[in-house]
């Protein structure tokens, strides 16, 4: 049975991103100060709608993952976009560089890897997923521009729940809707957001989005066990849609679906997966075979 | 004279049923100590399960003692693979943020068959005073080394150490069995 706090997170969460965005402001406001509606709208919808899901975060705030997630890196991220706006477009980029270097570490604060990890290892996972988020912030940035910007959003926030639905599949139940409430909140706003918005305002909202899934996805591999061969494909997913500038698809419906479709293929087929991953028997416990052992052995084990 | 062989006597007998030796200092024997655990699983049964990892070092002595007990998380067992993923993810135990269970006795005091204990224990980042009475104290001596070995059960509510994922599936209150052997330092 879907919990209620799950329905009423995901119903707030949609109201509130299309109310933030519907009612930007005036049509005579600056259009800057209008465009904080995709970002604040995104950002303020998803954490208000996980606090009702979940009730977190939680105080104190740096204690598990998903407290820093919602308490540190959505305000974080969603500042950093709002900020954005308000500049010049390259302004945003030494925030975003800072959002990709601190969310590793922010979600694996005090974990057993700050432990175990040796110094060269750290770096690397630090700096390789740093890497790979910015670079998947450039591509989502460059795509919301050069090809249809909600249909991006909308791509996405499919990328998402499907992130989401893996996560639960790979036992993190409590993780996974909240995958399916950032796709609420994106989805949300990029069907309200009016055709005559330019892009800029949607790549605020991408932003979050992206940031939310890198930080969905190495929570269920680092907290769960959400293996990185799926959170690797379901990361990657939205990169496909790079395919569509090739052939250069004219009639814009039809890019539209063909970005949906792209991207729905590896999400469903990773979920899928991790579903038969869930479902699969479990192997027979392997049994110790004594033949090698004698009760002298066993009377000197814990000595 | 007569009070001399009643002496002997009495100090023969503890001998032979290994009364607790004071004063001591144990370390915890992983092989022949078992923290077992029960939660009730829709109202209609329980599902029992084990942590296969104990650790500690404890002392005994005629006053009381002391007692540092810790458990490894990740060592959780409950029969099922998918089951301990789960119960190792942050929906419960976050093996990974919260890698051990402590506990630590502030308050160790001889009792009726044992010893009263009061203690703090951290369990998912979130410490709570538990008191239970240890029972036994009963030693052997084994191969020249002296053993010493309690048990207790004690009920403990998860919500109160945050771990509040799928109450009514699953009991907020846990059984928990502690048995544990020291070998004398």
């Amino acid at each position: 049975m879907i919990p209620l706090s799950f329905v009423g997170g995901v119903l707030l969460t949609a109201v509130l991103a299309a109310a933030i965005v519907a009612g930007r402001g005036h049509s005579n406001s600056p259009f800057r100060f209008q465009f904080l509606a995709w970002p604040i709208g995104v950002g303020l919808a998803f954490f208000v709608g996980a606090l009702v899901y979940s009730g977190r975060p939680r105080w104190p705030f740096l204690k598990e993952n998903e407290d820093r997630f919602l308490a540190v890196l959505i305000p974080l991220v969603t500042w950093i976009e709002a900020l954005g706006l308000l500049s010049k477009p390259w302004f945003a980029w030494p925030g975003r560089l800072l959002v990709a270097l601190v969310a590793t570490p922010v979600l694996l604060f005090g974990s057993t890897y700050f432990e175990a990890w040796t110094p060269a290892q750290a770096s690397l996972w630090f700096g390789g997923l740093a890497g790979c988020l910015m670079l998947a912030w450039v591509s989502l940035d460059r795509q919301v521009r050069h090809l249809p910007p909600r249909t991006v959003v909308l791509g996405l926030a499919g990328v998402n729940a499907g992130a989401g639905l893996t996560l639960m599949f790979a036992g993190y139940a409590t993780g996974g809707p909240l995958g399916i409430i950032l796709a609420v909140a994106l989805a949300t706003t990029a069907l309200v957001t009016p055709r005559s918005i330019p892009p800029e305002p949607l790549t605020a909202a991408a932003g979050i989005g992206l940031v939310g899934l890198f930080a969905l996805l190495v929570s269920g591999h680092f907290f769960a066990a959400l293996s990185l061969d799926h959170a690797a494909i379901l990361f990657a997913t939205p990169l496909l849609a790079w395919i569509l500038v090739l052939p250069r698809i004219r009639r814009t419906a039809l890019l539209r679906l063909a970005v949906l479709v792209l991207e729905a293929i590896p999400v469903l087929g990773i979920v899928g997966l991790a579903w038969k991953r869930s479902e699969e028997p479990e192997p027979p416990r392997q049994v110790v075979d004594d033949g090698g052992y004698s009760p002298a052995d066993y009377q000197n084990f814990g000595k | 004279m007569r009070l001399q062989k009643w002496g002997l006597g009495f100090l023969v007998f503890l001998g032979l049923t290994g009364t607790a030796i004071r004063g001591d200092d144990y370390k915890l024997d992983n092989v022949h100590s078992s923290a077992t655990f029960k939660i009730g699983h829709l109202g209609i049964s329980w599902v029992h399960g084990r942590f296969n990892e104990l650790s500690g070092d404890f002392s005994v002595t005629d006053k009381g003692g002391n007692f540092n007990l810790t458990v490894k998380a990740d060592s959780i067992d409950t029969g099922i693979a998918a089951r301990d993923k789960h119960l190792k993810s942050p929906d419960f135990f976050n093996v990974k943020q919260f890698p051990t269970i402590t506990f630590k006795s502030s308050s160790v005091k001889a009792a009726d068959g044992g010893l009263a204990v009061t203690g703090n224990l951290t369990m998912h980042g979130v410490t709570k005073p538990v008191s239970f009475t240890l029972k036994g104290g009963k030693t052997a001596d084994f191969k020249g080394q002296v053993r010493i070995g309690y048990t207790t059960d004690l009920t403990l509510k998860r919500s109160e150490f945050g771990m509040d994922q799928f109450i009514g599936a699953l009991s907020d209150e846990v059984i928990v069995s502690f048995s544990f052997e020291g070998v004398k330092k």
